[in-house]
């Protein structure tokens, strides 16, 4: 769904330019629904590109997929952040815990 | 169930940087090293250099504590042929591998050949587990005070021997640094509460014992607190939190005549409401 958004908005945008490109060769002047076309392109293509960063799911260690319910970016206060780490099992300050260069072997 | 080819490779990189699988049970060890070979035979080609390089990583660690030497060496091998053997992180692997078949001489000319390897001296710490490591900690620590993590494993050998006001100080170490790292904040009030639990009398208290304990406690619940105002979501703290709030001592503590005491009991009033019914949603 998200590909498509991107497609139409590449279409509109090249359909648009190549009707203003047909309208300069005759010297006319480019009419509202070309403009109006190239926008709403140049809108799709933007909206397309947004809803495509959107933030990927993760795996636990039993392989149970956690779902991040920051849609788009991290959640800024702390205390929502770092709830997907604790949800994987693995925070941000793993490492005090694991202490990995200390491993008994 | 089939995974997904990207899920898994964030999986396997998240263990690998975290080094989440050194505290791994016997299970997941196994299962994690099949499904780490099963993805290396699938997707080898797939992946860029440095994801390679970090998974083969892993897959060294798993194979050495699942006891699949024979992997192990071929591949760090691998590792020794594409990086050489002059960078710290092979020379750590290469030692742990001797100290895994046995060899634990060669496993320390690894990391005695230069002193100005802090990483290598690090390692050489643990490589006498005996009486002697926390000496050999502390020796490591003056060298390098702002290894965070060394701070921590001292840390966690003196609770091992329930020195817990030293593991306190260590632990207090490293939030000098990482001020928000709330499963330390966590862990320091829990060290206050075992502190708690090791100088408790049952017989009758003085008057100066009781203050004393309560002091402790009062620590204990401030380092809750921290802990929660960080990550308010986080269960063991509210848990930790509501087991002091209700020990009896505190209904002693109101007897006592005394400033602080009758501040620290009124504080303690005050957040037993919400401690009450915040805990019902983790227990």
């Amino acid at each position: 769904m998200k590909q498509y958004i991107y497609l139409v908005g590449l279409l509109l945008l090249l359909h648009s330019g190549y009707s203003s490109f047909e309208y300069h060769k005759f010297g006319i002047e480019i009419s509202l629904d070309i403009k109006l076309e190239s926008l709403i392109g140049v809108l799709l293509i933007i909206i397309g590109s947004i809803i495509n960063i959107e933030n990927e799911s993760f795996l636990t260690i039993d392989n149970k997929v956690i779902k991040n319910k920051a849609k788009y970016l991290k959640f800024i206060k702390m205390s929502d952040a770092v709830q997907l780490g604790e949800s994987l099992g693995v925070t941000d300050y793993e490492e005090y815990n694991t202490r990995l260069p200390f491993i008994n072997i | 169930m089939s995974v997904s080819y990207p899920l898994l490779k964030k999986k396997l990189l998240l263990i690998a940087s975290s080094g989440q699988f050194a505290k791994f049970t016997s299970q997941q060890l196994l299962d994690t090293y099949s499904e780490l070979n099963q993805f290396l035979l699938s997707y080898t080609s797939k992946l860029d250099s440095i994801e390679l390089f970090n998974l083969y990583e892993l897959n060294f660690y798993l194979a050495i504590l699942t006891k699949n030497e024979s992997d192990a060496k071929l591949t760090l091998d691998r590792l020794t042929d594409q990086f050489g053997t002059n960078s710290q992180r092979i020379k750590i692997l290469q030692s742990i591998y001797q100290e895994s078949i046995g060899n634990l001489k060669a496993a320390g000319d690894y990391l005695t050949e230069n002193p100005d390897e802090l990483q290598l001296s690090r390692r050489l710490t643990t490589l006498s587990r005996d009486g002697k490591y926390i000496s050999n900690l502390i020796y490591y620590i003056n060298l390098q005070p702002g290894d965070l993590i060394a701070w921590s494993e001292l840390s966690s050998e003196y609770a091992k021997i329930g020195d817990y006001k030293k593991a306190i100080f260590c632990l207090k170490e490293i939030i000098l640094v990482d001020k928000v790292a709330y499963p330390i904040h966590y862990k320091i009030g829990l060290y206050y509460y075992y502190i708690y639990l090791q100088e408790k009398e049952t017989t009758r208290l003085k008057k100066e014992k009781l203050i004393e304990l309560v002091t402790e406690l009062k620590h204990a619940r401030d380092y809750f607190l921290y802990c929660i105002e960080i990550n308010e979501g986080y269960g063991k703290a509210w848990v930790g939190l509501n087991q002091i709030l209700n020990l009896d001592i505190h209904n002693k503590a109101k007897e006592v005549n005394d400033k602080d005491i009758k501040k620290i009991t009124e504080d303690n009033e005050r957040i037993k409401g919400i401690v009450n019914d915040k805990v019902k949603l983790y227990i």
